[in-house]
């Protein structure tokens, strides 16, 4: 009662200021500067109110404002705002000048408010939709972020269709809970869950060795793949505590704030476009063929070996070598790596959107389907989906908004990735020699392999692993405005969403598979599914007041209810009968698995903004959250924020033409992550014997006090814009602490508890520099060349620690490199074999302290150049420096014997280069996995007026043509498939383990796009 | 004014109204429900006054606790018997199965084991049967529904399994000793040597013997069929006693040992294979099948195969070589040819011993050879020769001082309780775990760049845990 208390004496406060008005009517005509064409949609204002309209399909507009209305801002994104004084007009027309930079655009910085970006006193990276998916079409919204966010660290975890993408902004902010960003789409919290379906589970690659059910090494796709790329309107990322606090608990590791599209007064339009492409592996790792010499280095003699045991190795010997010379006599020599991964996938993307509505009704339809091969055979990944935004002024005083899709995602996998039963295509392949003979006889029937547990062939043609998803994401608002008034207005803003995602999945390997036959219950077939439901309600009151002339204030209170359901279940069936149907019906050997979790938040948000004359803008906030994760669920903790930006350009004392920007700014900001779902639980595991069920104590304890981990960040930066925004500059530091980082305790093992589940373990300190250089160096008639450099990185290091050392990470042990939680290092550094007690004595276990994970920096290039106002040109470079992964892949083909370079000794010790990087240190595994990337480049054509209505009358308003790329070109001196690839998905540090990971690809696309 | 009335009232009366809603509507919207473990039972639910069929539940769940360590992927049987060359497990996804854990890597030997690799998985879950034990001990002592009779019933079964943790920890730990104070989780004991680990586990069977002493006629809690004959304190007591001889013999206590065996099951003429057994089941939710049993002359990804001095060093006609089979397509990876596969089991649903007759009598041979019985000795080594390896018996003329009698019970060890995990344990407590540990048995797999080594590493946390408690 206390807050309702509260907003009724806000309210009646707000009451006493209101003033008498009348209406008067201005119209005008709004148009761009450089071609003098009337400008739809731009957003017309009477200054300080929300009074205002925006223009039609023609660039004009008509509006009733208060008598006591002074002046009218223009904007529209991608123009420079403009003010204008109405005086005694009736009539005011303007011309917009186009906005390299958009300084002027506006950033949510509340949940319900917005600011300037020249107000702005964080570094808030936004993307637009041109900027996202402009020059080409990766295949997730996530995949297309990748370089183009300063100070985020990116990783398509997997090759395979649809991706899986990995985001950590601003270094480490957990270990266990939310490691990856939040995301809002149209304010609802949208499932990002990346759930494995089982494909490394024990029954199928086993891959997770003794993991029946669900694990990280199951190759999954993260949830917002299904989200369709082409709808997006903007994205800003809020990499850091300071501008993510209001966010409260769960923005701990940023957010992402997702806008769709929607409809502008005016016209209806219609845009139809079409992409083609293709994409291939951008490197295979080659083979080496086979010797007589090679067979025998292979196979060598038991050390002390008798008579009998050289001749059981002789005739293992013969034998081979007999194969190889009828394989080479008869031409059957075979590039299986190629056969499985050389392929060229097809591609296909169909979208329409229609747009358009009155100054009432705004409408925004689309629909899409996107279709891509993979280029292993019977993997691949699809998307259709439908999107509905609408927004109705009910009135003067309500706006109501709403927002509808519907997603229908498949993903065809296959199974790639670690493996211990021979069925992961990238593991039994290194192991293959050429000479092997694995092609389906006349019948259709697959031989063995006898160099490993599956026939890499039959399992493309004949193992299933897909997963179907049906995803509803809904969001609704509504404004009243209860004060509307010049100088002072009064808003209620409330909104609601729900995402609904359920996805069904089926793995299957048929009984008579190579590797089913030699178990104890042959064939696997496994029916999943993953139900996920978040619903979220917000409502807030906003409050836009001035203090004479200079000082404007927006207030805002407000409340958050959050609530997060989600079901994952399976049931698998092992000793299938033959044939099909493949479902656990036809098996003797049932299991299943049923894992229920449930959530709710619980946040109260108040937030203040203070913005004399645009020349110093303060702000200061607080949140206080509850979460049924923590301990005690009714607990509040608090979260606050302030914020300082000096505009030194505005205050006058120099007035130089071409300062456009110089801008100080400061902000520091708290965020939280509650402790995972199940923290607080001391479980009795299910477990029976002889026929009884009985309990079995977890080995992991719940911990009934545990709060949330908490980021505090001070951000600081500058930034500046000279010439009319041809030349920009943002330059950020950033301190961001992680206190009280909730992980796991690792305990004593032998006392059969591994861990006390959430801990605070201790603090974590996450320091970095972000630049974003943006230069305009042509800006003519007929050549425009704008060009943006960012280069950033993080360094990471543990503060404090309260418990043993323990891993981080994860990963196959010293051998191949660990990562330590450990004071003074970096928790994504690596730690490996050799052991030395003397050399590295205060070394975990004594190991060998190698890289850390984390790149050196990151450095991204991206260009744009418009020529004849009809060809764009634009290309993105990215470089990542020295980042560190612990690599497994060639290692598996050094034990096959079929590396590029088995053969060849390198240093010329005698020993060739597969035998002895096997008795390598953790060093050889340990590989630096920097890289330059061109990750995106394009030409696009627009089909000049004459020949378009030559052809088309003008029935069509705008044709383009294009081609695009992306991963173009690499360089890296990485050794496996691609240096961005992680066995285990997205993991807390970052820091990735490549065990023969499903290549990644290049990929061409050709663009064609119609408006009408 | 009519207007101005008009402006000002509308936002009074809807914000009046919206106070109004939220006032009602933000009780529930702004409270929070404790979420309780949706998908399993809680350990507080047990720990006060936990029902019979919550005992039973628990009781069922240490039974179940000691095949953990079996059934994961570095299988107890096999890691220990991969250290003592029982067996080679030709993993074709995982070299350091047959590399590694024998010395190797690449053409390199290897110093130290990894105390962070999967090869120590079974570590905790050996720990995780004396956790069970003391859970299920403690929710007895505070539950009403069983009488002090049925507590110490409960006390002498959860002490014996508590023993048998702390033994198989200490068998894959050696001279690394192990923790033996682990009542608070939060602060477990130092670690102790192995011969303080032998003697608190000896003094922990022994005060379960004393439990199950005092526990009346029956237990308070249900047994599965591996249990069949030792099901009640009674009978239950033998098999402690079982246990007790084994721990007396490693700890060289012989006559303490065949003290224990007086009071155990052992029977120089009952059945080999009697004794406690761990039951599997792969068709019944919650259970698995036996980790050990392989198809024979199959694929599979983990081939336990068997090097060939198990079959060429063994005497003709030895009945227990039908516990390997010959394949008929060897397999080879990293230089290692298995010709011979493990065939131990027959069936998925075979159960694994936990102690048996067997190994009784083989213990008897020890002891009695220790306390210079060799007449007793050589009746308990001729009944295994001649009952399960179907040999002739041998004469006490064939045998040159004690040294030749510890040789022969060595081989018969090594065939009788082939693959149980007893070869290392064996050749490291007889301080014969060398290439040529007795005359015609050899280690495979010891020249360079293999090398043996007695013990696994203790694990990363362990360490690390004793650096941050000292």
């Amino acid at each position: 009662m206390k807050r309702t208390l509260f907003w009724f004496v806000v309210l009646t406060l707000t009451l006493l200021r209101q003033a008498a008005a009348q209406d008067r009517s201005i119209a005008g005509r709004v148009t761009d500067r450089s071609t003098g064409q009337g400008l739809p949609g731009v957003t017309v204002l009477v200054k300080g109110t929300t009074v205002g309209a925006s223009t039609n399909s023609e660039g004009t507009y008509s509006l009733s404002a208060p008598t006591s209305a002074t002046t009218l801002t223009f904007s529209s994104i991608g123009f420079i705002t403009v003010e204008r004084a109405i005086g005694n007009a009736t009539v005011v027309d303007v011309a917009l000048a186009a906005d390299n930079r958009q300084l002027d655009e506006v950033v949510v910085t509340g949940l319900a408010t917005s600011i300037k970006r020249s107000n702005l006193a964080n570094a808030v990276t936004t993307i637009s939709a041109k900027e996202l998916v402009g020059s080409t079409r990766p295949v997730t919204v996530d995949a297309a972020l990748n370089g183009k966010v300063v100070g985020a660290n990116i990783a398509q975890t997997s090759g395979a269709p649809g991706g899986g993408v990995a985001i950590q902004l601003r270094g480490i902010s957990s270990l266990t809970g939310g490691t990856q960003p939040l995301y809002i789409i149209d304010g609802v919290y949208a499932v990002n869950a990346e759930v494995g379906n089982g494909a490394a589970a024990t029954a199928f690659s086993n891959g997770a060795s003794t993991t029946p059910g669900r694990s990280t090494q199951d190759n999954p796709v993260n949830r917002i793949s299904d989200i369709n790329p082409n709808d997006i309107e903007s994205i800003e990322v809020l990499k850091g505590s300071s501008a993510a606090a209001i966010y409260g608990t769960r923005a701990n590791a940023g957010v992402i704030i997702i806008k769709t599209k929607r409809g502008v007064a005016g016209q209806t339009r219609v845009s139809l476009s079409q992409d083609l492409g293709f994409a291939k592996a951008w490197r295979l790792l080659g083979k080496e063929d086979f010797t007589p010499e090679k067979i025998d280095l292979l196979r060598p003699y038991p050390a002390n070996a008798d008579a009998a045991q050289i001749a059981t190795v002789d005739a293992a010997r013969n034998t081979q070598k007999q194969l190889l010379a009828a394989a080479q006599a008869n031409g059957q020599i075979y590039n299986y790596e190629k056969e499985v991964f050389g392929n060229t996938a097809f591609l296909r993307n169909t979208s329409v959107s229609v747009s358009g509505g009155t100054d009432k009704t705004k409408f925004y339809v689309s629909g899409t389907t996107t279709n891509e091969e993979g280029i292993v055979d019977r993997t691949g990944f699809s998307r259709n989906s439908i999107r509905a935004n609408l927004d109705q002024k009910i009135g003067k005083r309500i706006d109501i908004g709403v927002t509808s899709s519907y997603f229908n995602t498949e993903n065809r996998r296959g199974f790639t990735g670690n493996d211990n039963r021979g069925v992961s295509l990238t593991y039994t392949l290194p192991y293959l020699p050429s000479y092997a003979q694995l092609h389906p006889n006349a019948a259709g029937i697959y031989p063995d392999n006898p160099y490993g547990g599956d026939n890499p062939l039959a399992i493309v043609a004949r193992s299933v692993n897909e997963e179907k998803t049906n995803r509803a994401v809904q969001a609704g608002n509504a404004t009243l405005r209860i004060i509307d008034k010049e100088g002072s207005s009064l808003r209620l803003a409330t909104q609601g969403g729900i995402d609904f995602s359920s996805s069904n999945a089926l793995l299957a390997l048929p009984a008579d598979l190579q590797s089913q036959r030699s178990l104890a219950n042959p064939g696997a077939v496994r029916v999943v599914k993953n139900q996920f439901f978040n619903s979220n309600l917000q409502a807030f009151l906003v409050y836009d007041w001035r203090l004479g002339e200079n000082v404007n204030l927006t207030s805002q209170i407000g409340s958050v209810r959050l609530s997060l359901d989600r079901n994952l279940s399976y049931s698998q069936g092992q000793n299938l009968g033959p044939g099909t149907p493949l479902t656990p019906n036809r098996s003797s050997l049932v299991t299943q698995e049923v894992e229920l979790s449930s959530e709710q938040d619980v946040g109260h948000v108040a937030q203040q903004e203070v913005n004399f004359r645009d020349q110093i803008i303060a702000t200061a906030g607080i949140r206080f959250d509850k979460s049924s994760r923590n301990g005690d669920p009714n607990k509040y903790y608090a979260f606050p924020k302030a914020s300082l930006a000096v505009n030194v350009a505005k205050f006058g004392f120099f007035e130089l033409p071409s300062v456009s920007l110089v801008k100080l700014r400061a902000a520091y900001g708290e965020t939280g992550a509650p402790a995972f779902f199940n923290g607080t639980f001391s479980p009795l595991i299910n477990t029976s014997t002889g026929g009884r069920v009985g309990f079995l104590p977890s080995t992991l304890v719940g911990n009934s006090t545990i709060g949330p981990e908490r980021a505090t960040e001070f951000e600081t930066g500058v930034d500046l814009a000279f010439l009319d925004t041809r030349l920009t500059l943002e330059a950020t530091y950033y301190n961001k602490v992680v206190k009280d980082l909730v992980n796991s305790f690792i305990l004593a093992p032998s006392t059969g508890v591994s861990s006390i589940r959430a801990f605070p373990v201790g603090d974590l300190r996450n320091r970095g520099i972000e630049l974003s250089l943006g230069v305009t160096p042509v800006r003519s008639e007929n050549f425009q060349w704008v060009s943006t450099t960012q280069y950033w990185f993080n360094r990471s290091e543990v503060t404090r620690i309260v418990v043993p050392a323990f891993n981080t990470g994860l990963g196959f042990g010293n051998g191949y490199g660990r990562n330590v939680f450990k004071l003074g290092e970096s928790p994504s550094r690596w730690y490996g074999t050799p052991v030395s007690a003397t050399d590295n004595p205060n070394n975990p276990s004594f190991l060998t302290r190698y890289q850390d994970a984390q790149p050196k920096f990151q450095m991204t290039f991206l260009n744009n150049f418009t020529v004849f106002k009809n060809i764009e040109v634009s290309f993105l470079l990215h470089w990542r420096k020295d980042s560190y992964t612990s690599n497994l892949s060639r290692s598996l083909q050094d034990e096959g014997g079929t590396t590029k370079d088995w053969s060849a000794d390198g240093d010329g010790d005698g020993v060739v280069n597969g035998q002895q990087r096997l008795g390598s240190s953790a060093r050889e595994y340990i590989q630096n996995s920097g890289y330059v990337r061109l990750r995106e480049a394009s030409i696009y054509y627009s089909v000049p007026a004459s020949i378009r209505t030559s052809l088309f009358k003008d029935y069509v308003r705008n044709i383009r043509i294009g081609v695009s790329g992306n991963n173009l070109l690499t360089w890296t001196d990485y050794v496996g498939y691609d240096p961005e690839v992680s066995n285990f998905g997205a993991t807390s540090n970052f820091a990735q383990v490549d065990v023969s990971s499903f290549p990644n690809t290049r990929r061409i696309f050709f663009h064609l796009n119609f408006d009408f | 004014m009519y207007t101005i009335f008009k402006h000002n009232a509308r936002p009074l009366w809807m914000a009046g109204m919206l106070v109004a809603l939220l006032g009602v509507s933000s009780c529930s919207l702004t409270e929070i429900d404790q979420v309780t473990d949706p998908n399993n039972a809680s350990i507080e639910s047990v720990l006060a006054n936990a029902s019979q069929a919550q005992l039973n539940a628990l009781a069922v769940g240490v039974e179940a606790s000691l095949r953990l360590g079996h059934a994961n992927n570095s299988s107890y049987n096999q890691v220990v018997g991969t250290l003592g060359r029982e067996v080679v497990i030709l993993a074709q996804t995982e070299s350091r199965w047959y590399l590694e854990l024998q010395g190797r890597r690449g053409n390199n030997t290897i110093d130290v084991l990894d105390d962070g690799a999967y090869y120590n998985g079974q570590y905790t879950d050996f720990a995780r049967v004396g956790r069970a034990a003391r859970v299920f001990r403690a929710s007895a002592d505070a539950s009403a529904v069983v009488n002090a009779e049925q507590k110490s019933g409960v006390a002498g079964f959860t002490r014996t399994y508590e023993a048998l943790s702390k033994l198989h920890l200490l068998n894959l730990q050696g001279e690394n000793g192990i923790r033996v104070d682990l009542d608070n989780i939060q602060k477990p004991g130092k670690f102790v040597s192995q011969e303080e680990a032998l003697t608190n586990i000896r003094q922990q069977l022994d005060q379960a013997d004393q439990d199950l002493a005092s526990a009346g006629a029956a237990f308070a809690f249900p047994l599965s069929s591996g249990y069949a004959g030792f099901n009640t304190p009674a009978t239950f007591r033998r098999f402690n006693r079982a246990l007790a001889a084994r721990v007396a013999l490693y700890q060289k206590d012989y006559a303490g040992a065949l003290a224990a065996l007086n009071a155990s099951f052992y029977d120089r003429a009952g059945s080999l294979t009697l004794g406690p057994k761990i039951t599997f089941n792969a068709a019944t939710a919650g259970d698995v099948g036996n980790p050990y049993y392989q198809v024979p002359d199959g694929n599979p990804t983990n081939l336990a195969a068997v090097p060939d001095n198990f079959v060429t060093e063994a005497e003709a006609g030895d009945l227990r070589l039908a516990k390997v089979g010959l394949r008929t397509t060897p397999r080879t990876l990293g230089g290692i040819t298995g010709t011979y596969e493990s065939r131990l089991f027959t069936s998925q649903n075979a159960p694994l011993d936990i102690i048996r007759n067997e190994e009784l009598i083989l213990i008897a041979a020890e002891a009695r050879v220790g306390t210079n019985d060799l007449t007793g000795a050589l009746a308990d080594i001729n009944a295994i020769r001649t009952r399960a390896g179907g040999l002739a018996a041998r004469t006490a003329a064939s045998f040159s001082g004690t040294t030749s009698y510890i040789d022969e019970i060595l081989r018969q060890r090594r065939y009788s309780l082939f693959y149980e995990g007893h070869r290392l344990v064996d050749l490291r407590r007889l301080n014969r775990l060398n290439p040529n540990p007795a005359p015609n048995q050899t280690l495979a797999y010891t020249a360079p760049p293999f090398k043996l080594f007695d013990r696994l590493e203790r694990p990363a946390a362990e360490k690390q845990w004793d650096i941050a408690n000292p």
